[in-house]
């Protein structure tokens, strides 16, 4: 791109003419509407360059293939052609705008010009040839002026100079780029990166334009201020905001997909070390499930519900192009946006696992400024919100006695709360360090952060340390290429949950009469002198054995763009994903009963696995009068090449100095698991616009999936989208208070790939050896039955929905209604045992699961003021999904302790997933104290005895601003979901000698007593038997976080260099309105998934809000610094 | 990287990815050496739930030989007070195993005729027919004697409905296919295989005999000739079976590959093919209450014969648990108040529970049961002399008096089935001897067992404990999974 030379400040261009002239309209655009300025359509002009300038950054980002940026040669072939013609053929031949003013530039004068492929610098030479003008080309601005003829050295007697800062109201951010316009005058100056501004104006009638794209227009008189501060407001039409789509961009107005934006906003608005908070309860149809209050756990997202019973559904999550198979990993300051495609037409072009939706995630990229440094540091103090009542010592020997298990108590004299003992006051600390910068050709950005997180149960952390680095380069006309790398390294100790034995059960059951150590035996943690007696306490099993996780991933991915003809770019892409994680646990020989009877239990899980893409996109954008259109052709290669080794010993012979596997003297055979799943596809987009009224968007995609047996491999998934925007056509302009209305509606195809590896294959194990007369002799055995049958599980999806502006732009409605279906769902579907497949299940694509939903989402500004602003934002969402077939079977799932034939949840044909299963329970016998249950014809009868899934849905967002505070509230609930507490199975069950919660305190004792909790019964379980009688209302909402911000004064500021300054104090989960009875109502202990690969999935899809000693969500305070250089 | 991409694919190969680290039924049946090994994965099941220590507790747990003790598994609760439930998940797991078991057999039978490896010789054809046939018949032999007439599966080789739902068969057709397997396997298989170790692991011409004779008396219409017939086949085989001098070298843990086994199943303690089963059986070693604990009956039976040598090998009574500290829990039976000055009685049988890393094995066929099965069969033929000569062998050898000869067929059939429970303890027959003998409802509504409860460390008045059995518990539910999976099963009656 030529301009080269003209980088770096763009310094005021007085006028002395321009006092006594009045602008006349250059072109005006009939379109445009809003609170425009008299001269609007001259704005207009300018309002478009910076919207194209910001564009341009966009672009620099997500190296889109929106308009051809890069078009730099001109060829033209005029002769006795009206200058303003040609100016018109050069803004169409490329993203130029040129700037004039009538009283200057004669554009009536005929002029012959016959230039190919010459420089901008050169064809406007030649087009001012002969006028005594000259111009300057800034950005993609060509800014036509008088030759300077030592004019700048004339300073008129009455010039004042007015300094000042632009910044936006909302969040008080700086703002660089902002135009700042004399009016009247072709005087103009932008802000640098601290918001600065320097203006030279004729007098103090002067009136200054501020203009920012995304941002309300702004008049200031200059009067007799010699500064002046400006805050600008955002301009709430949204629709020109770009967005992130498969292999490209949209702007929002051209979008006909169901697609949801997470800004920066809510990125920042939520300051916490992973991104799935920030998106938690701000797209409507998508529900993040955070399985977990531990710092480790993660979080999965489920997008318009689930549809696979017993394969993955989380959707595919793309960083900068390239997929990652890491969530938590990723730095959440390192993100700018995220796109979240939910319908089948913005995810076909993801056909191969589009079908649970895409996660679309753009890092910060470099801009054209001066090096920014961004510091942000914060420090986190988190509680357990809530403990539960559990019975004393006293109460605990009554039971006790009163079950026939009551020993001698003489010894047994403690009164341990373990609650007190393993809930701490944990503490974060999260440090980010941030620089940005560059010039026209090279941008960059780098990151690091540091994250040292405490969970609330002690032992329980996660170190996290990320670097992040993005370089765009621009080297010549034609290429651009670009890199983007990023390591993290991740350290965490876990602990073990969801268990009967897990330390959030054992808090519960522990009895409370001993210590947290054997009072005979010092170095051994104490465990119950009465049946079960082979449990630990809950310190120690927070402490043994000692679970962690190391792991290293590096991604990245490496560009080349090549301009080849006018809106034409070819793009290719190489992406890589390298991930090692050392999973490594020690039990040691002496603390805990089973450590000491293995003699120390040392346990190593190496994965590795290497995953690369090769993206190469041919991308053509045309204009043509009132049709405009874009072509995307390509091809993509992927592989993953996995490998997992598992190492298992024990006897380690009383010293624990040495915990690998290999100082154990009884060792397992390693296991070795290599996966390689290679895929291709050839990919197409069209965008069609006519007259920005009328869009169309169809993908398609042929995908090839190496899970599939040969001659199944192959599968295409068109879709098509349609939208109308009613409010540009003639009919609707009476309708003032409608700023934007766009109806969209759309059908498409999405694949599921996402089985088992090699499943096709019938597997045979060859490590089923057998001690054949004392010497161990290899042998086979099958573990997955042949299906060459197998194919893509594919998902149709209709999407209606439509965008709505109101309000002088104060209102943004986005409401979408959507009918998922998937058919050949990659199943195992149970077979009978006596085929003698282990699982008894095989493979097929059998049945069908369909969600159907409706989704609104709302944007107000209720106040716009200088001083005082207020916004809100409300969602609101439905999914009601349904197994249609499953080919007749019926799915047991969530299966808990104590019993193995204790199940929580069913799958069956018409009935949803997170269908919690079980027996009636109609309360407790008076005579018997014995629970009373429905009766079958069969003794008790089985069947749904409460669903999982939400009536609906919602988040809203208060956002207060006032001067330099802001306050954000963020709430978010889910209402008529129940929450199967199958922990209470475990503290209600007075069957053997654990403690229990203090509501058996109720129970039963005496014939005639009515309570609801029945008889203590040893070695009895049947009262707790999987019944409704813990099925609980799961309905809450929360105050997910509240954020009160300040913005320190700029002029404070200032002093010691530092452009910007902002303090903030955030309360998480500050309150909780529930009736649910547990420790937190947001659960799922199945959602973790961790176990093998079949079976997890089948518990996580279908036994959500399962509470089985689940860690509850924690409440924290966070205090914290940013800063900007 | 276009070109890299394009030529990738353009290589049709790309999407074809292979496992590498499991084999596939494409190449695990194609060479001798292959057969070989899927022959190996065939007795590799015995290292799973049924063989490893269920079949104790499907055995001598349900009959009076032994209490649950701890663990708190409702399913085992349930299966050892005839609350059976056909949900109960160890049982669908047996079931499920045997029939893994099968599978794998009928793999191998399936394949080894298509095998073309000229390595693959005449004689390994036979031995490694034989050995499947004699594994597959096991499994149907535990399958019938448990459920009565189950689904017969030859091929495992298809998912189709069609295919794969399967009525049960009768239960003489399932002995009917039994019997078919095991005169395969008696034809094709060896004596013996050159040295004990071998012969005692691998399938023989004795194993398949001796369990010819266990089938033709477990079965309903059982036939005594026939039992009498195979007894004396195994009793008189060329391999030389003799019961070995010193009943308890049967349980030392060193002496395995002896005279008396006739088959086993083989550990090596320390590995992959170690014995976790015996820390499910044998408690104290870490310290927590499992499963098993044997009942005043079975001790008192052992006392009232004066069987010290066999009570000794069987049963230990510890204070103690492995670490030296007193045994932590209480114990309903016997111990309700946790007094670390008395001493509980454990399953002995094996002794080196070794971190749930065994090498201690499993006797499947033991001569000393096929001597007393034939003592049986010839007491119901009349023959009660050679009935009182094979029992007196038995007893003999742990220095016990010798019965009368005289014994009325009644009182020498409870000399025998109590002469059984002595030697056989706690090896998986009891159930299996009380149910044949039409003596199960009886013995188990005779039993006087106790439980005790404890109140701050004072224990209570002994609670009788009410075995309610009835003639539909002698067989047990069908997993209701599997007839949920298998519409056309029908469930056993009353369950």
């Amino acid at each position: 791109m030529m301009g080269k030379h003209h980088t770096g400040d763009f310094k005021c261009h007085n006028s002395l003419h321009g006092k006594l002239i009045t602008i006349k309209l250059h072109k005006c655009m009939k379109h445009f509407k809003g609170d425009l300025l008299p001269d609007a359509c001259y704005y207009e002009k300018i309002l478009r360059i910076m919207k194209l300038s910001a564009l341009f950054l966009f672009a620099a980002i997500i190296q889109t293939n929106a308009k051809g940026f890069s078009q730099s040669f001109f060829t033209i072939n005029k002769s006795s052609y009206p200058i303003k013609k040609i100016i018109k053929e050069i803004e169409n031949q490329s993203d130029y705008s040129i700037f004039y003013r009538q009283d200057q530039l004669d554009v009536n004068k005929k002029i012959s010009i016959d230039v190919k492929n010459v420089s901008v610098d050169s064809l406007m030479k030649d087009v001012l040839a002969g006028q005594s003008l000259t111009f300057k080309v800034i950005g993609k601005v060509i800014v036509v002026k008088p030759v300077e003829e030592n004019i700048s050295d004339i300073i008129a007697p009455n010039e004042i100079i007015i300094t000042g800062s632009v910044h936006s109201a909302a969040g008080n951010k700086s703002l660089q780029g902002v135009s700042i316009i004399e009016a009247n005058t072709n005087n103009i100056t932008i802000t640098n990166e601290s918001g600065n501004f320097k203006i030279k104006v004729k007098d103090q009638n002067a009136v200054l334009i501020f203009r920012y794209v995304g941002y309300k227009t702004t008049e200031v008189k200059v009067g007799n201020q010699k500064s002046v501060n400006i805050y600008l407001e955002e301009d709430i039409k949204a629709l020109d905001q770009v967005i992130v789509v498969g292999y490209g961009t949209q702007k929002k107005k051209d979008l006909t997909g169901a697609v949801a934006v997470i800004g920066s906003k809510e990125l920042e608005d939520r300051p916490n070390t992973q991104f799935g908070n920030s998106i938690e309860g701000k797209a409507a149809g998508v529900q993040v499930v955070r399985p977990s209050g531990q710092p480790d756990a993660g979080f999965s997202i489920i997008i318009r519900g689930v549809s696979s019973i017993t394969s993955g559904s989380d959707p595919v999550y793309i960083v900068d192009g390239v997929q990652t198979f890491n969530t938590s990993e990723i730095n959440p300051a390192d993100i700018e946006t995220i796109s979240i495609l939910k319908d089948a037409s913005s995810a076909a072009i993801y056909g191969s696992s589009g079908a649970n939706g895409v996660v679309l995630i753009t890092t910060k990229h470099g801009k054209n400024q001066k090096t920014k440094v961004n510091f942000s540091t914060s420090v986190t103090s988190s509680q357990a919100w809530k403990k539960l009542p559990v019975l004393n010592s006293t109460q605990y020997k009554a039971l006790m006695n009163e079950m026939g298990i009551g020993i001698n108590w003489a010894n047994f004299n403690a009164n341990t709360n373990w609650q007190d003992l393993v809930f701490r006051n944990a503490l974060t600390q999260n440090y980010n360090l941030s620089l940005t910068g560059g010039d026209e050709n090279t941008q960059y950005y780098m990151s690091g952060s540091l994250v040292n997180q405490e969970g609330i149960v002690i032992n329980n952390s996660v170190k996290r340390a990320t670097f992040n680095l993005s370089l765009d380069h621009k080297v010549n006309n034609f290429l651009k290429v670009g890199t983007n790398i990023s390591y993290d390294k991740w350290n965490d100790i876990h602990i073990l949950e969801n268990d009967r034995n897990g330390v959030i059960a054992r808090l519960l059951t522990t009895t409370p009469v001993i210590g947290i150590w054997n009072t005979a035996y010092p170095n051994q943690y104490a465990t119950s002198p009465v049946a079960p007696v082979d449990v630990e306490n809950p310190v120690a099993a927070a402490y043994q054995p000692q679970n962690l996780l190391v792991n290293n991933r590096f991604h990245g991915h490496a560009y080349a763009e090549l301009s080849l003809l006018p809106g034409l770019k070819f793009k290719s892409l190489l992406g890589i994903e390298h991930y090692n994680s050392i999973a490594t646990s020690y039990q040691n020989t002496v603390q805990t009963i089973y450590g000491r009877a293995m003699n120390g239990i040392s346990t190593e899980d190496d994965k590795n696995y290497d995953y690369w893409v090769s993206e190469n996109t041919l991308n053509y954008t045309k204009k043509i009068k009132d049709h405009s259109f874009s072509v995307l052709a390509g091809f993509v290669a992927s592989r993953i090449n996995s490998r997992e080794v598992y190492l298992y010993a024990t006897g380690f012979g009383g010293n624990d100095a040495v915990q690998t596997v290999s100082a154990g003297t009884v060792q397992a055979v390693p296991s070795v698991n290599i996966v390689q799943e290679s895929k291709a596809s050839f990919i197409g987009r069209i965008t069609y616009s006519f007259k920005d009224k009328y869009l169309l968007t169809s993908n398609i995609r042929r995908d090839g999936s190496g899970q599939f047996p040969a001659q199944n491999r192959w599968q295409t998934f068109p879709s098509f989208s349609l939208g109308w925007r009613l409010s540009q056509e003639d009919f609707m302009k009476s309708a003032t208070w409608i700023n934007d209305l766009k109806i969209r509606g759309g059908w498409g195809l999405v694949g599921n790939d996402n089985a088992n590896p090699y499943a096709h294959y019938g597997l045979i194990s060859v490590s089923s050896s057998y001690a054949m007369g004392g010497v161990i002799t290899n042998g086979y055995s099958p573990t997955t039955q042949e299906n060459n049958d197998l194919k893509w599980e594919v998902t149709g999806q209709t999407n209606i929905g439509f965008d709505l502006t109101m309000l002088n732009n104060r209102v943004t409605i986005t409401s979408d209604y959507y009918v998922k279906k998937t058919t050949g769902l990659l199943l195992q579907v149970p077979i009978p045992a006596s085929v003698g497949i282990p699982g008894n299940t095989a493979l097929e694509n059998a049945g069908s699961i369909q969600n159907k939903g409706f989704e609104f989402q709302i944007a107000t500004k209720n106040i716009v003021k200088k001083d005082f602003e207020w916004n809100s934002d409300f969602n609101f969402y439905i999914n009601k999904g349904k197994v249609l077939d499953i080919v007749g079977t019926t799915i047991y799932s969530g299966q808990i302790a104590p019993s193995n034939d204790y199940y929580t949840a069913i799958v069956k044909a018409g009935l949803p997933l997170g269908s919690f299963y079980g027996k009636f329970s109609q309360g407790v016998d008076p005579k018997t104290g014995m629970m009373k249950f429905l009766q079958g014809t069969n003794g008790d009868s089985l069947g749904v005895i409460g669903h999982a899934a939400p009536k609906f849905s919602y988040g809203v967002t208060n956002t207060f601003r006032y001067k330099s505070f802001t306050l954000g509230i963020f709430l978010q609930g889910v209402e008529g979901n129940q929450i199967f507490n199958a922990t209470r199975i475990l503290s209600e069950a007075m069957s053997i000698g654990e403690n229990q919660s203090a509501a058996v305190l109720n129970r039963w004792q005496k014939p005639g007593d009515i309570t609801s909790i029945p008889k203590s019964t040893q070695n009895d379980l049947s009262n707790v038997y999987p019944s409704s009688r813990f099925i609980e209302n799961g309905a809450y909402l929360r105050v997910k976080s509240v954020t009160l911000s300040y913005t320190l004064p700029q002029s404070l500021m200032s002093k010691v260099k530092v452009t910007r300054a902002s303090l903030y104090v955030t309360a998480e989960n500050l309150l909780t309105f529930t009736k649910y009875s547990g420790f937190d109502p947001e659960v799922s202990a199945f959602s973790n998934a961790s176990a093998s690969q079949s079976n997890s999935n089948t518990d996580k899809n279908t036994a959500p809000g399962v509470d089985y000693g689940t860690y509850p969500q924690s409440r924290d305070i966070i205090v914290g610094l940013k800063l900007t250089f | 990287m276009l070109f890299i991409a394009i030529g990738l694919l353009s290589c049709s190969k790309f999407l074809n990815d292979k496992p590498q680290s499991s084999l596939t039924t494409g190449n695990a049946y194609s060479t001798a050496t292959d057969i070989q090994n899927d022959l190996i994965g065939c007795y590799n099941i015995f290292y799973t739930d049924y063989y490893q220590w269920q079949n104790v507790l499907m055995s001598d747990l349900i009959a009076d030989n032994a209490y649950l003790g701890g663990g708190g598994d409702a399913g085992f609760i349930n299966l050892s007070s005839f609350n059976e439930s056909p949900s109960n998940y160890n049982m669908e797991l047996t079931w499920s195993q045997l029939y893994q078991g099968i599978a794998r057999c009928n793999l191998v039978l399936g394949n080894i005729g298509a095998v073309t490896d000229p390595s693959m010789t005449a004689a390994m054809r036979t031995q490694i027919t034989g050995e499947a046939s004699f594994l597959r018949a096991l499994h149907y032999f535990n399958l019938v004697k448990t459920w009565g007439g189950v689904p017969i599966e030859l091929a495992s080789n298809s998912v189709d409905p069609s295919v794969t739902h399967k009525p049960r068969s009768s239960e003489a057709q399932v002995y009917a296919q039994i019997n078919a397997d095991l005169y395969i396997a008696a034809a094709d298989l060896q004596d013996s295989y050159g040295s004990a170790a071998l012969t005692t692991v691998k399938a023989t011409k004795g194993a398949a005999n001796a369990l010819l004779a266990k089938a033709w008396a477990q079965r309903s219409d059982r036939n005594y000739d026939s039992v009498l017939y195979y007894c004396n086949k195994v009793i008189n085989s060329p391999a030389g079976y003799s019961l070995v001098p010193n009943y308890a070298s049967l349980f030392d843990g060193s002496n395995y590959f002896n005279s008396e086994a006739i088959m086993l199943v083989n550990f090596i303690a320390g590995g992959p093919d170690a014995n976790w089963g015996v820390e499910l059986l044998l408690a104290p070693e870490d310290g927590w209450q499992k499963y098993c604990v044997p009942s005043h009956d079975l001790v008192n039976a052992f006392t009232a014969a004066k069987d010290t040598i066999r009570k000794n090998a069987s049963i230990v009574f510890w204070n103690v648990d492995g670490n030296g500290n007193p045994i932590a829990w209480a114990d309903a039976n016997w111990n309700p108040c946790q007094d670390p000055t008395v001493s509980i009685p454990f399953n002995y049988k094996q002794k080196h529970p070794n971190g749930w890393s065994s090498g201690d094995d499993y006797y499947i066929l033991r001569l000393a049961d096929i001597i007393l099965l034939r003592a049986e069969a010839e007491n119901a033929k009349g023959l009660g002399a050679a009935a009182a000569a094979d029992v007196n062998l038995i007893r003999a050898r742990v220095k016990l008096a010798p019965i009368s000869a005289s014994l009325s067929q009644a009182d020498m059939l409870t000399a025998i089935l109590n002469e059984r429970r002595l030697e056989l303890a706690f090896e998986a027959h009891r159930w299996d001897d009380l149910r044949r003998t039409g003596q199960a409802i009886s013995f188990m509504q005779g039993l006087n067992e106790y439980t005790y409860t404890c109140n701050g460390g004072v224990p209570s008045a002994p609670t009788k404990i009410a075995y309610n059995v009835d003639q539909y518990h002698l067989l047990l539910p069908i997993p209701e999974i599997e007839i949920q999976n298998d519409p056309a099963l029908i469930q056993n009656p009353k369950y």
